[in-house]
């Protein structure tokens, strides 16, 4: 038996808020060994973060621990005056954080701040500090190390600077590293990197990680053990091979199947909501908490559940052929439908390029461009679903504005059933307007936060001229609500009443709103917990149908893009790599760079994880 | 940068042309004229005759339409020359010289003052933050902010001129220096113009004190909820050093701005503070030449206030990209 590095033992941390006491970590024991990484895994507000920042003892005011114990290194933490919990912190356990862009101070280069937390827990000289910094920042893959000591945070891409918080939070060789979602905010090749370094550096120091996240696919590929957190109760706890294989609580069965994945077979995911029911009920001490009630679902029922909707809609044989994917029966499903041959298109994009000028001098003269769209083109069929898919700055979000117009393009043209969207003026492009919509990424931004629920919807009936009077448009809105699954009491309602997950069923009854018969929706998942994100993709598969819509999906997500997506579009650079069927395209990429797309996203196959976990067991054997 | 600093001055030249041609319209517009407004302060009975002030006016040139007269003094500008003030005949350089000195004193004594004052100030209520103690002085602060800096003028006056008179705590009630000030040593000209300063001083520091002291705590509170102190805190850094090290320094950026913004005003002086204490600084001077229609004055003084809040807009944007490591002008 290997010594416990962290012990934690029936932990309850509280928030005393005006409205009452919120439970949000309800009693959660688990322990972590040395070398060894523990997983917790939970949505938003299932108390991950408040689990590692008890440990940190970095809790808000309102946060108090309750009661239970923290065992670091057999020392308890919970009782331990502030000036020693100082010299434990980022010393004996330290901590990453998710977003790489704001953890670090904007003011002070990336090796001052990490001499300043060698110097703190070690007796260093400024120079003895910097040659280690820099020794740091060479561990961590950080190229010319001795050079990019004195950057700003800002002169690094994310993955550089979440390298920088790692060699900070290794710098003084701690016993644990809490991992709170680190690689949430950075692309799938960045965090593949990043993952590989978190491997590397736990085995040779043989440190052990306590790894926060909500991808249960990040999850599979780093973790030894897993702890499953649903609403500040730990729900499942066990090995990685028994969670994934052998699912035990409702909530990790949910969890593990509303996930698309690269190889899922389902037309419409099964959400959480699918497999158990919560009650909310009062505790004595007037705090709410959650009774699950499993719902029991079979293989069938599932495979029932899972397989309505149209089968994939593909270009016509022959333009498959052109793209370099010729129809293979082989590779896509047998109820694969194609576009007849000779049909037009509803949009036809034909090397659009979006080019933004770059000004230097006194009169701002034009000494380059930034192109974000470099010579696209593409067709889309009415009721198709075109996945545009690539890494951060790729210019898949520029290429949706511009076919809508919110960007204006340099070149190339836009034909939307026959006419040229990039030569619209006035009232031609505002009537455009009502036939092609987009749904945004963060349904937190995109609703003004001052305008009712009705105005919100009501608004561009009113500016398209749709409805009668404003009470017709009352009963438009009421009717889009239901469509989205929002009870039509909700009109009066303000933004800031609602969860994620139901603003954005908002901000798409938005863009319903004007009968459009075409939506752009950019990343319009990617700020949603798993099972909304589940939920919110069956909405759009079921609108789709009934309203014969025809969509582009922007996500930098490639298996919620093969999800979704009847043909895909692999975007590097402004410039399109790879174009054929979702299918086709992952089952036998063509190009380099979609291969490595596609060995990035992580992967959380029961062969695979088996075969990992007996690969560390042999490693460790040695 | 030096493209970013050209076309600044260029720009700051177009826009200057264009402010200083809207005043004079404004001011030459005004109702009152200059030499009637001088002749009547004389007396009733020292009223010229028609023609001698037919004459004068056309040697002062304010016969000519209002946009004649202002290429003229253009023309004057670009040459170096002020002119001449209407009510003082004395050149306006000398006139605006002479008064810049005691303004400065009281401004830059009380923007130093500020600056020392407000930081730890703000450092502390921040770190005390809804504590008693910084509720008290959040409170305080706010008190001094909502009253009006002439009735705190003249409630020191009050006390300290007239009740403490006789006493070691005596100050002056007015003016920069004592009459006998010619008779006095050199260490006791010192001593005397401190004391003529003292009240002054003090009505300038403390509202723009509060001011500046809730600036600096809001600014700081905003930073402390900042992620990269939350990763401060995590590597083991102390209270203290989190507050004044990683907070600070980012809460110097909107600061730093400040400085340069309040360029003007530096030599604007205080119009009303310079007129109770009869302080013979820029803002009484500006207030003068208003009165009594002394054009000159009036645009020596308007041209040198739109090019310091200019020069100030350059500065506050230079200092910005010092302070501030991400932001750079090439």
């Amino acid at each position: 038996m290997s010594n416990s590095v962290i012990d934690i033992k029936n932990l309850r941390t509280y928030f005393h808020t005006e409205e009452g006491v919120v439970r949000a970590v309800d009693d959660i024991s688990f322990r972590v060994d040395e070398g060894r990484t523990l997983g917790i895994v939970g949505e938003s507000g299932s108390g991950k973060s408040v689990t590692s920042l008890s440990i940190m003892r970095l809790l808000a005011g309102s946060a108090r621990i309750e009661s239970g114990s923290i065992a670091l290194l057999g020392k308890d933490l919970v009782g331990l005056p502030e000036p020693q919990m100082r010299s434990i912190r980022g010393s004996d356990v330290s901590m990453i954080f998710q977003e790489p862009m704001t953890s670090l101070n904007p003011v002070f280069t990336v090796g001052d701040q990490i001499i300043e937390a060698l110097r703190l827990h070690q007796k260093l000289s400024k120079s003895e500090a910097r040659r280690r910094t820099i020794e740091l920042l060479d561990e961590v893959g950080i190229p010319e190390p001795a050079v990019r000591v004195d950057s700003y945070p800002h002169q690094m891409s994310g993955g550089q600077k979440q390298r920088v918080m790692i060699a900070m939070a290794l710098s003084c060789n701690p016993k644990l590293l809490i991992a709170d979602e680190p690689t949430t905010a950075l692309d799938v090749t960045i965090q593949a990197q990043i993952l590989e370094i978190l491997r590397r550096l736990r085995d040779t120091r043989g440190m052990s990680i306590l790894f926060i996240t909500h991808d249960l696919g990040v999850i599979a590929e780093i973790a030894d053990d897993v702890l499953v957190m649903f609403r500040g109760k730990m729900v499942e706890y066990g090995s990685v091979l028994e969670i994934f294989e052998n699912p035990q609580h409702p909530y990790t069965k949910g969890l593990l199947s509303c996930r698309p994945r690269l190889n899922t077979p389902y037309r419409l995911l099964p959400t959480v909501a699918d497999f158990m029911q919560t009650v909310q009920e009062p505790l004595p001490d007037g705090s709410m908490t959650t009774r699950v009630i499993e719902t029991k679902l079979s293989e069938d029922d599932i495979r029932r559940m899972t397989s309505h909707g149209r089968g994939r809609l593909l270009h016509s044989k022959s333009e498959l052929a052109t793209l370099g994917h010729p129809w293979t029966d082989g590779l896509l499903a047998p109820d694969t439908q194609s576009v007849e041959e000779g049909t037009k298109p509803l949009l036809a994009v034909d090397d659009l390029r979006v080019h933004f000028p770059i000004k230097r001098g006194v009169f701002s003269r034009v000494v380059g461009h930034v192109k974000a769209v470099d010579g696209v083109s593409f067709n889309v069929y009415r009721g198709q679903t075109l996945g545009l898919v690539g890494e951060s700055g790729c210019g898949k979000t520029t290429a949706g504005r511009a076919i809508l117009r919110l960007v204006d393009p340099t070149s190339g043209s836009i034909r939307f059933d026959g006419i040229d969207v990039a030569s619209l003026q006035g009232a031609a492009l505002k009537k455009m307007r009502s036939r092609l919509q987009i749904i945004f990424q963060d349904p937190y931004g995109s609703l003004n936060p001052r305008m009712t629920i009705e105005s919100t919807l009501i608004e561009p009936m009113a500016v398209h001229g749709l409805g009668t009077n404003r009470a017709d448009r009352r009963d438009r809105a009421v009717e889009l609500l239901r469509e989205v699954d929002l009870p039509p009491d909700h009109l009066r309602r303000y933004p800031h009443e609602f969860s994620g997950g139901q603003r954005q069923r908002i901000c798409i009854a938005r863009a319903l709103a004007v009968e459009p018969e075409f939506i752009v929706c950019d990343e319009s998942v990617s700020a949603l917990d798993v099972s909304v994100q589940a939920q919110v993709l069956n909405l759009l598969k079921a609108l789709q149908e009934k309203r014969g819509l025809t969509y582009i999906f922007i996500s930098h997500d490639l298996s919620v893009v093969k999800f979704m997506a009847d043909m895909m579009a692999v975007m590097n650079a402004g410039k399109i790599v790879e174009f054929g069927p979702s299918e086709a395209i992952y089952a036998d990429p063509q190009q380099e760079y979609t291969r490595r797309l596609i060995a990035a996203t992580p992967d959380d196959d029961v062969q695979d994880i088996r075969r990992r976990v007996a690969a560390r067991q042999a490693a460790t054997a040695d | 940068m030096l493209d970013y600093l050209i076309r600044r001055f260029l720009l700051a030249a177009v826009t200057l042309a264009l402010i200083t041609f809207l005043v004079y319209g404004l001011i030459r517009l005004m109702p009152g004229d200059p030499l009637l407004m001088q002749m009547e302060s004389m007396g009733p009975d020292k009223m010229p005759r028609a023609e001698d002030l037919e004459r004068m006016r056309e040697v002062f040139g304010l016969n000519d339409p209002w946009y004649v007269a202002y290429f003229d003094w253009l023309g004057r500008i670009v040459r170096g020359d002020l002119g001449v003030s209407l009510s003082r005949n004395t050149k306006v350089a000398a006139i605006i010289s002479e008064r810049i000195g005691p303004t400065l004193l009281l401004s830059l004594s009380s923007l130093s003052l500020t600056y020392l004052l407000s930081i730890p100030l703000g450092l502390y209520s921040t770190a005390r933050a809804n504590k008693p103690d910084e509720r008290v002085l959040s409170t305080l602060l706010y008190m001094l902010y909502s009253l009006p800096s002439f009735v705190a003028a003249l409630l020191l006056q009050t006390w300290f001129a007239i009740e403490l008179r006789g006493t070691a705590w005596e100050l002056p009630l007015f003016g920069m220096v004592s009459d006998n000030f010619n008779d006095l040593s050199k260490g006791a000209q010192v001593l005397d113009l401190l004391r003529h300063a003292i009240l002054p001083i003090t009505c300038y520091t403390y509202g723009s004190l509060a001011y500046y002291s809730r600036f600096v705590r809001a600014n700081l509170q905003e930073v402390v909820r900042q992620d990269y102190i939350r990763t401060a805190r995590a590597k083991g850094v102390g209270p203290l050093r989190v507050l004044v090290r990683h907070a600070l320094r980012n809460t110097m950026i909107p600061l730093v701005t400040m400085i340069g913004l309040t360029l003007p005003a530096l030599l604007s002086g205080s119009i009303i503070l310079e007129q109770i204490f009869s302080w013979p600084g820029m803002g009484k001077l500006f207030f003068e030449s208003i009165r009594e229609r002394d054009y000159p004055v009036l645009m020596g003084l308007l041209l040198m206030f739109s090019t310091l809040t200019l020069l100030g807009q350059l500065l506050a944007d230079t200092l910005y990209a010092w302070v501030d490591p991400r932001v750079s002008y090439s």
